[in-house]
């Protein structure tokens, strides 16, 4: 196995008096891809949003490379290479294609950053041909893109990806996933992939696990999951769907 | 129409004033969504600060004005970091009712420093008065429209042309995105006051040689400052600019043509006005909030 980029260990979370995530352990490792699958309310954003440093942790621990990032800011967590894609996507409407991968690269060198974008626009061509247009008036699918992009300007070691099917058209999920599964391969990303879209998520995934009421409660590859009665009853839609 | 252009000159004049004042709570209301009641005193410093370093420390006004841009922008400075960052977790109530309480501390401190009397500077000089027909304007006058043209200039420059700028304005659309990308929020917040407190400082200095400096400056200014802003569509730094131009020109027209009693009053009709008929403000966008 190769090394481990990001190690969440017995994290416990939650928002004032509620608590969200009881204990919840899992690594991502270079080159593979992690998925999240789990009901509404399971607590998949809550995670993400923990480790992104939104939310403070009661106990456990998150561990960049051995370093523990459980504590910091994050913009912190930002710059140090583990790059959060949100949930809606959230690109900065007024700003034009190319200004919101610019942002993503922000505080790193300028000529650096650029490269990359040109190598973003090879993977979206679609934003290469939008690049003056405000990221407000795309369609949801390149703004997802765009998304991805703005967080790939960095050059980050983990993505996180949050609901990244969400609200768009089958033809579009299916051009995003394929990305998902060239980031790992070509540029040896570490992914952890956060998903309603269950059976898209198994498919692409090295390791799967499902998330339930803020606990892990089964894990194992994406083909085991893919292939488990319950995982197929509870997410899949029954019987139908193997 | 000779003694309206007059009139409408001298509105223009206090209206880029005005326009600056507006632009502080635009800043900083982008960078950190707050309504900073603080930014009037940061005029008012510019002006006593200006009228002290030149009659009691005998400082030339090349010298005398950056000095007192540079008071307020760090009094700016301290306000951000040591009272609002401390308080940032208190609700949106609790840190106006910090401002408001930074301003009266300020006018205080102004008051014991500077003393309470009304004092003059003399005018930048330079550049000349101009003379067109009967109509003329003051030197002092084409000092702050340069000033507010240059401004507006480097304001727009920098949010639309520098990644800094654009990261404020990223900051300020989606804070946690931009959070996302490594751009701290609480950074700019920092900036966004120090900006305002210094063109604050600077309006406060253009104006103490026309009309008077003293420690209760703050107060109105602030108001129509802030009058402006919503007038001109809060968040909008053009609007702003627009905003403080209008009621400017109006308190003109108004003391000239009905009585400069009236004048006061008239800007905040205005602001009823507006916030009735066109509540997003003159220059801004409807908003639609999903709730």
């Amino acid at each position: 196995m190769s090394e481990e980029l990001l190690t969440v260990e017995n994290l416990v979370a939650g928002y004032g008096a509620v608590e969200v995530l009881h204990g919840v352990s899992l690594s991502i490792r270079k080159g593979q891809i992690l998925s999240i699958v789990g009901a509404n309310g399971a607590g998949k954003s809550t995670l993400l949003n923990t480790i992104s440093g939104f939310i403070p942790i009661r106990s456990g621990d998150i561990r960049q490379e051995g370093r523990s990032i459980a504590k910091q800011a994050p913009a912190v967590i930002a710059r140090a290479g583990i790059r959060h894609v949100p949930e809606g996507r959230r690109v900065f409407s007024e700003l034009s294609v190319e200004e919101n991968l610019q942002l993503g690269g922000y505080g790193q060198p300028k000529a650096v950053v650029q490269a990359r974008i040109e190598h973003i626009y090879e993977l979206f061509p679609r934003l290469l041909e939008r690049r003056g247009q405000a990221a407000g008036t795309m369609s949801g699918g390149e703004q997802q893109m765009l998304a991805i992009g703005r967080a790939l300007a960095a050059d980050p070691k983990v993505l996180m990806l949050d609901e990244p099917s969400m609200g768009l058209a089958p033809l579009v999920v299916a051009e995003i996933f394929r990305l998902i599964c060239r980031l790992r391969d070509e540029m040896g990303m570490g992914i952890l992939l956060v998903e309603q879209n269950a059976k898209a998520a198994l498919r692409i995934a090295d390791l799967a696990c499902v998330l339930s009421l803020g606990k892990v409660t089964m894990h194992g590859t994406g083909a085991e999951l893919l292939h488990n009665p319950d995982v197929v009853d509870a997410f899949l839609g029954g019987h139908k769907a193997a | 129409m000779e003694v309206f252009i007059q009139i409408l000159i001298t509105g223009i004049v206090v209206g880029c004033i005005y326009g600056m004042a507006a632009l502080g709570f635009t800043i900083v209301y982008n960078a950190t969504k707050l309504i900073n009641f603080a930014n009037g005193e940061f005029l008012m410093l510019g002006g006593v600060v200006l009228t002290g370093a030149v009659t009691i420390a005998g400082l030339p006004t090349g010298v005398a004005v950056p000095v007192a841009v540079a008071v307020s922008a760090a009094i700016g400075w301290v306000m951000q970091r040591v009272i609002l960052e401390n308080a940032r977790h208190s609700d949106h109530l609790t840190l106006v009712m910090l401002t408001i309480g930074v301003a009266l501390a300020l006018r205080g401190a102004a008051a014991l420093v500077f003393g309470r009397d009304i004092s003059f500077v003399p005018e930048f000089g330079f550049i000349p008065l101009v003379l067109v027909g009967n109509v003329y304007i003051p030197s002092q006058g084409i000092w702050i429209m340069l000033t507010l043209a240059v401004l507006s200039l480097a304001l727009w420059y920098l949010f639309s042309r520098t990644l800094f700028g654009k990261a404020m304005r990223a900051a300020s659309q989606e804070p946690r995105a931009a959070a996302l990308c490594g751009i701290e929020p609480k950074k700019a917040a920092v900036i966004a006051m120090i900006m305002a407190a210094a063109i604050g400082g600077l309006a406060g200095t253009l104006m103490a040689p026309i009309s008077a400096a003293s420690y209760e400056n703050g107060i109105f200014l602030g108001l129509k400052g802030f009058a402006a802003a919503v007038v001109g569509g809060l968040g909008n730094p053009l609007g702003a600019i627009l905003g403080g131009l209008l009621i400017g020109v109006i308190e003109s027209v108004t003391a000239g043509y009905v009585a400069s009693g009236f004048k006061d009053a008239i800007g905040f009709i205005i602001l009823i006005l507006v916030l009735i008929l066109r509540p997003q403000g003159l220059a801004g966008r409807a908003v639609i909030s999903r709730v």
